[in-house]
């Protein structure tokens, strides 16, 4: 460096640079402190390495859909600290980039906790944060697939079904291969909502035939377990219950997961369609308990609505009211469509009247199956 | 010595790192021809900003949706001029380097413009070598 340049102390923040294997354990290290024990001096010395930052991202991102709400805690922790003004972090756009990738996270997380206004705020600061880096493609569509999941879980099939192949083309160009997968799912999903079942079980026969997903077990398992429902939905059980045993295998040594709980309602669904309601209770049961460990209150009180209605069936009223009454005050939280929130009302008098309504149940169940 | 060589053994040597190893020593002599030639930094100047250079686009491969290093370099040939025109500003407004006519025209352009012109002569020079050879 020139002498005039190192009196002038030209303002590069160069860390020392950690291999990825030193990065992980650093970043394991900083996630094992308790958040409310954490100091600023272990923030200073963690993340404003941008080796670490790198390798805590990667972990918040494999730990999503497992401990959402630790995620979201995490990586908005870590935002903060990255967007506190004065902060030089790492060279050129590494700022920018930390700041779009924390804040992708923590949309994601909030999306899988049912919290949507929070999750697009997150994912607005995502897109600002990435809009600032050299290659803003790969955040940004990201960003954009993160953004059509939840218009989804609001139930705006038709928007997700425009949207969705210009996104998986996106992905294709990247080279994102798991996430035009992920694409291709979504718009799977949409079909069925929108009962096109025939064009569903094409699109993810040919994504499952065609997919070499061995480092992504979740997703395998997921797109088996929509295949088998699409099965159910169908008539055929035979080809449902093979998928759902696939998709089982792949998960059985795994952590409790959204896509292990999803199997179970799937699995659920079928043995309803079968007669077999007692062996149907039980899967929903499985599934409310996976998505409480998972931390997802949407998603349990639409399972316990599918449990009342199962109980209804077996003459066991009373029970499927306290289902109902343990439901009710998180559907309250959840933002719903008018018609969502008159079917509430309707239900919640009729549990008074110990009479309770059963196509308001169907109605406020189906409403709930598009948005958890 | 070099950036990249300078960084590896601290970095560790697994096959991707190897591949934006090969890569940016590949593109170390273009980059260090903008930074020289046309930013006009001096040679150690430029030798420390390679250093970051190579340590920044390490990093930027590992971010997710960047498959391979050699479908980066148009990013580190960007990055090359937006931090040479960086910290030539910051020499020159701070007033102990001055400007001719051609760097201040320089400094004017986007960095992304100056580094398409020297992909474009980096193909040039690809194409002429392929054909005499």
């Amino acid at each position: 460096m020139s002498h005039s340049a190192k009196v002038l102390a030209f303002p590069r923040s160069v860390a020392a640079c950690l291999s990825p294997r030193d990065a992980e354990v650093h970043a394991r290290d900083f996630l094992a402190i308790p958040a409310d024990e954490r100091t600023d001096a272990d923030r200073q010395t963690f993340l404003c390495s941008p080796d670490i930052l790198l390798s805590i991202c990667s972990l918040l991102r494999r730990n999503r859909d497992l401990a959402p709400a630790g995620v979201l805690n995490e990586a908005a922790s870590i935002y903060q600290w990255i967007s506190r003004p004065g902060c030089d972090l790492g060279l050129f756009d590494e700022r920018d980039y930390f700041l779009g990738e924390t804040a992708l996270v923590a949309g994601g997380a909030s999306r899988l906790l049912g919290r949507r206004e929070e999750a697009f705020l997150w994912l607005d600061r995502a897109e600002a944060g990435f809009r600032h880096t050299m290659n803003p493609a790969p955040g940004l569509a990201n960003v954009a697939y993160a953004r059509l999941a939840l218009r989804f879980e609001m139930g705006r099939h038709q928007d997700v079904l425009e949207l969705t192949p210009s996104l998986e083309a996106s992905f294709t160009k990247l080279h994102m291969e798991v996430e035009a997968v992920k694409c291709r799912l979504l718009l799977a999903m949409t079909l069925k909502m929108t009962g096109e079942h025939s064009g569903a079980v094409k699109l993810l026969d040919r994504v499952h035939k065609s997919l070499s997903l061995s480092s992504e077990p979740f997703l395998r398992a997921k797109i088996l377990a929509e295949l088998g429902d699409l099965h159910q939905l169908q008539g055929q059980f035979g080809l449902a219950m093979a998928a759902f045993q696939e998709a089982s295998q792949l998960l059985q040594d795994k952590e409790p997961s959204p896509a292990r709980a999803d199997l179970k309602l799937c699995v659920g669904a079928t043995y309803k369609a079968l007669g077999s309601l007692d062996a149907a209770k039980e899967a929903y049961r499985a599934a409310q308990t996976e998505y409480s460990a998972l931390d997802m209150p949407g998603p349990v009180a639409y399972t316990r609505l599918l449990i009342a209605e199962t109980l209804l069936e077996m003459n066991r009223d009373r029970e499927a009211e306290w289902e109902i009454l343990a439901a009710l005050p998180v559907i309250d939280e959840i933002n719903m469509v008018p018609e969502g929130l008159a079917a509430v009302a309707l239900l919640r008098e009729s549990v008074r009247k110990r009479d309770t309504d059963t196509s308001a149940l169907k109605q406020l169940r189906a409403q709930l199956q598009a948005t958890s | 010595m070099d950036a990249a060589d300078d960084l590896g053994t601290t970095i560790g040597g697994d096959a991707f790192e190897l591949e934006v190893r090969t890569v940016f020593q590949d593109t170390l002599g273009l980059i260090h021809i903008a930074l020289v030639t046309h930013y006009q930094l001096a040679e150690s100047e430029a030798l420390e900003l390679e250093k970051d250079l190579y340590v920044w686009f390490l990093r930027f491969c590992y971010r997710p949706g960047n498959q391979s290093a050699r479908e980066a370099r148009p990013f580190l040939l960007v990055a090359c001029c937006q931090f040479a025109r960086e910290y030539q500003k910051y020499l020159l407004g701070s007033g102990v380097r001055s400007s001719d006519e051609k760097l201040r025209r320089l400094l004017e352009r986007e960095p992304l413009d100056v580094a398409r012109d020297f992909s474009r002569s980096l193909e040039l020079l690809s194409f002429r070598s392929s054909n005499e050879s």
